[in-house]
């Protein structure tokens, strides 16, 4: 019989801690200098404007001080760390030309199968770079753009790229803004025309495994009018007793009438700091939906951003975030109504345990123009001991009469009464309070793939399996 | 005369700086001793004025109190012995005249301190002449030994060119208990700082906040309530109405600290927005390092509901009237919470709508939006 833990562990990560030693890549020096990031211009083969660009988000970056507020983030040295390592390998869209050792990193996560079973297409990113990039031929035909953003960018799309390239996000956003704005490397491009519906989801596996390094991918998503998309987006890493950085950016473009979805499952390993940038903007009649799972990193700071930018324009915001031992998990949303009869729907749930911390942050701007909006927030914590850390930090900033606001926050604990009920049905105390936390977290684990909602609750079991030891 | 710039009202835990919400700044010129206010002592309570221990913090912060220090303004300090509850409240009434604010701010020192078992109702109103012009500063420590109840009520309605800060620390002991009522009516900008601890087992906060922001008018709020002791209860409401071109900043924080088991902490705010041009900002958060316990927010901003506005229009009052009723209502039911008769009833008497004349000469220059005009 399998021995019975008898407290509640960190999230097991075993799936994720393989590594193998790339002795071939080809990284940069450590640290961030104009040389290192001429030096990434040169390996991307930038057109000129993105080298004029990196070297400005580099003198951003250099002027910007960090935010005053947060979880801390003196652990990472950025003398330390690596913002470019190259896998010894070109980017494939036939998995059998991928190296054998990046494959099988992939196959151990599942993606290949992923593919073949449930997915319009795949991209994977190893490092720094794209290893592999496909989309289904059916999806192609529709006119369906999905490949790396450095080669669209010489490509018929370079004039799209250019003109989006972060426009939502600009390097003054914040520091880590301006360095992904300068050593930025991977990530997908995704044109979605007119009137197409992609059916089955997209999704982009990033894969971080060199220590001591950086991870800077971009994605841009633009969804034309009445278009309909589900991008999934994936990472993991393995842990080691170095710092590691991940400040990718994100930035959606939901054209009118057309709809977006995007969830993420993040689970980087515990030595990570989570820095990433997520933005849509959405025009008349578009709706953003955004599914986060926090469940990885040492740290992160992470806000997905929605600017409602036509009329009658929608969010949806729904996330769990699990912060365990050694972890300070800063994540939440952001929403601007900048337009009339917009509306948007945060609805959030964060579980703190031995000694995590979890912290809900949020900001909802009605704009003055923003007649007849409507914003609901609504985020519930749950401390399973007192060694963890729960805090909610919500701002609501209202500029115009005609709107309706309504928030709600709550945190507490696992309810004695229910505990007792459920007993008082014949169920083991450790089942009731396992099946309490699954229920809490349930509002997520519904709005994901299946399959995705199913690991999460595994995992919720797993992890409350000895919780009363 | 030299201002000083200080920043006031931080929130315990900062969020995005491009919010504005994180702190305020406003400047001030040095303090000066602030006329007597007009008291009215009840049997029981002794008064005497020295010098303040500052061992509770405030909500406005240690840079605002410290003016006091360097202005040396003496405390007035009210106490109440052990086991004593005075039948009648202590009553102030302070109208600062427009020469209390010639090259100075004037300033009001307050300690109020209740020994065990003991019990008192504390009530301050403040307005000022309606030629009156600048900032007037005003600090309260609340020490509130154990199972001492105080009920604390403070109307700040100044004049439209006169703006206040008002500060509160204060410190329960074991089984305590704080009633404030605060009520701002009035005045051009209005700060109110307030931080209370809560040290000892099963002390309890209730504060219950009425404010009817006007013209060109502001409030900045920032309460806090630290549960440090178990079994510790706070209770924040808040319900406002903002109209013309008023702007608010609403900060409530529960702050559950590790070890105080057993405390519960709600907060909500609901606010009435009458006009386009208002500006509404609200951050309340939850702190939590405690398991076995319970941080509740809720709020509800907006115009009112169309079911209720239906309603009433169907039975002949106009949309306007309805607005007006509501906030009336609002403000009532706040004022019908201050547990003096006397207080009570005046202030149910009169017109608390701050609106300032400024309106009245836009409205009769046609310079108002339409639907400034229509109310």
């Amino acid at each position: 019989m399998a021995e019975e833990k008898t407290f509640v562990e960190d999230v097991d990560r075993s799936l994720y801690d393989f590594r193998f030693e790339n002795k071939d890549a080809y990284k940069v020096d450590e640290g961030l200098t104009p040389d290192i990031v001429e030096t990434i211009s040169r390996e991307k083969n930038d057109p000129q404007w993105m080298h004029d660009f990196r070297l400005r988000s580099l003198e951003i970056y250099n002027k910007t001080p960090m935010v005053n507020w947060g979880p801390s983030i003196e652990g990472l040295n950025m003398a330390n760390i690596v913002t470019y390592v190259r896998p010894n390998t070109k980017m494939s869209a036939k998995w059998s030309e991928v190296p054998d050792e990046i494959k099988d990193t992939f196959e151990k996560l599942g993606i290949p199968q992923a593919e073949r079973e449930s997915l319009a297409g795949v991209g994977a990113q190893f490092d720094s770079e794209l290893v592999y990039h496909n989309v289904k031929k059916e999806v192609a035909e529709q006119g369906v753009v999905y490949t790396d953003l450095e080669s669209a960018m010489h490509g018929p799309y370079a004039e799209m790229i250019q003109s989006h390239f972060m426009k939502l996000v600009p390097p003054t956003d914040h520091k880590f803004a301006a360095l992904h704005g300068a050593v930025w490397s991977g990530g997908s491009f995704v044109y979605v025309p007119p009137g197409v519906s992609v059916e089955i989801p997209l999704q982009s596996y990033f894969r971080l495994n060199a220590p001591g390094a950086g991870q800077f991918e971009h994605t841009l998503i633009i969804v034309d009018e009445g278009a309909y998309l589900h991008f999934i987006e994936g990472c993991s890493a393995p842990k080691y007793n170095v710092a590691n950085l991940h400040a990718g950016c994100v930035e959606l473009f939901v054209g009118k009438n057309a709809t977006l979805r995007y969830s993420t499952i993040e689970n980087w390993s515990k030595n990570m700091y989570n820095l990433n940038t997520k933005r849509a903007r959405v025009e008349e009649g578009g709706k953003v939906e955004w599914i986060s799972g926090s469940f990885g990193s040492h740290v992160s700071y992470l806000y997905p951003m929605s600017v409602l930018a036509g009329k009658g324009s929608r969010s949806e915001f729904t996330s769990v975030t699990f912060a365990g031992h050694g972890q300070n998990l800063d994540t939440g949303c952001k929403v601007v109504h900048a337009a009339p009869e917009t509306s948007s729907y945060i609805n959030t749930r964060s579980i703190s345990k031995s000694g995590g911390i979890s912290t809900f942050r949020s900001s909802v701007v009605i704009a003055k123009n923003a007649e007849n909006s409507k914003s609901s927030v609504s985020c519930q914590s749950l401390m399973l001991d007192d060694i963890s850390r729960s805090d909610t930090i919500p701002a609501m900033d209202i500029r115009t009469q005609k709107a309706d606001v309504g928030h709600e926050a709550r945190i507490g604990r696992i309810s004695d009464d229910a505990i007792f009920y459920l007993m008082s049905r014949g169920i083991s105390e450790e089942d009731a309070r396992a099946l309490i936390v699954s229920g809490f977290a349930d509002t997520v684990g519904k709005e994901l793939p299946l399959e995705y909602a199913v690991e999460m609750n595994n995992l919720i079991r797993l992890e409350m399996k000895g919780a009363i030891g | 005369m030299v201002k000083k710039e200080i920043r006031i009202n931080q929130l315990p835990a900062y969020t995005y700086g491009w919010l504005g919400m994180n702190e305020t700044s406003v400047s001030l010129p040095p303090l000066a001793e602030a006329p007597a206010p007009k008291t009215d002592l009840s049997a029981g309570v002794t008064s005497s004025v020295g010098s303040a221990a500052r061992d509770p913090k405030t909500g406005s912060g240690d840079v605002f109190t410290a003016l006091f220090t360097e202005a040396g303004i003496p405390a007035d300090i009210y106490e109440v012995p052990a086991g004593i509850s005075p039948k009648e409240p202590v009553r102030q009434k302070l109208r600062l005249p427009a020469n209390a604010f010639a090259e100075k701010a004037p300033a009001s020192l307050t300690k109020i301190m209740l020994g065990e078992g003991s019990s008192l109702t504390f009530l301050l109103d403040v307005t000022s002449a309606e030629s009156a012009e600048g900032i007037a500063a005003f600090e309260t420590y609340l020490c509130l030994e154990k199972g001492a109840h105080l009920s604390l009520v403070q109307v700040l309605r100044p004049g439209q060119k006169v703006s206040l800060i008002n500060d509160i620390g204060g410190q329960l002991a074991e089984g305590a208990k704080l009633d404030i009522v605060h009520l701002f009516l009035g005045g051009d900008h209005l700060y109110q700082g307030c931080r209370i601890d809560l040290l000892g087992t099963r002390s309890e906060l209730g504060i219950d906040i009425g404010y009817r922001v006007a013209g060109d008018g502001s409030l900045d709020m920032n309460y806090v309530a630290n549960h440090i002791g178990k079994k510790t209860r706070s209770l924040i409401l808040a319900s406002g109405i903002l109209q013309d071109r008023a702007r608010k900043l609403f900060r409530g924080t529960i702050d559950l600290k590790n070890g105080c088991a057993g405390a519960v902490g709600t907060e909500t705010e609901d606010v009435l927005l009458m006009d386009e041009d208002v500006v509404n900002q609200t951050i309340p958060l939850i702190l939590c390092a405690e398991e076995d316990v319970e941080g509740n927010h809720g709020a509800s901003i907006g115009r009112l509901d169309e079911s209720v506005l239906f309603y009433m229009q169907s039975r002949g009052m106009t949309q306007e009237a309805v607005y007006e009723m509501m906030a009336r209502a609002k403000i009532d039911a706040v004022i019908r919470k201050i547990p003096d008769d006397e207080m009570r009833n005046t202030l149910l008497g009169e017109d608390t709508n701050p609106r300032p004349a400024i309106c009245a000469e836009k409205i009769a220059a046609n310079e108002c939006p339409e639907t400034c005009l229509e109310s």
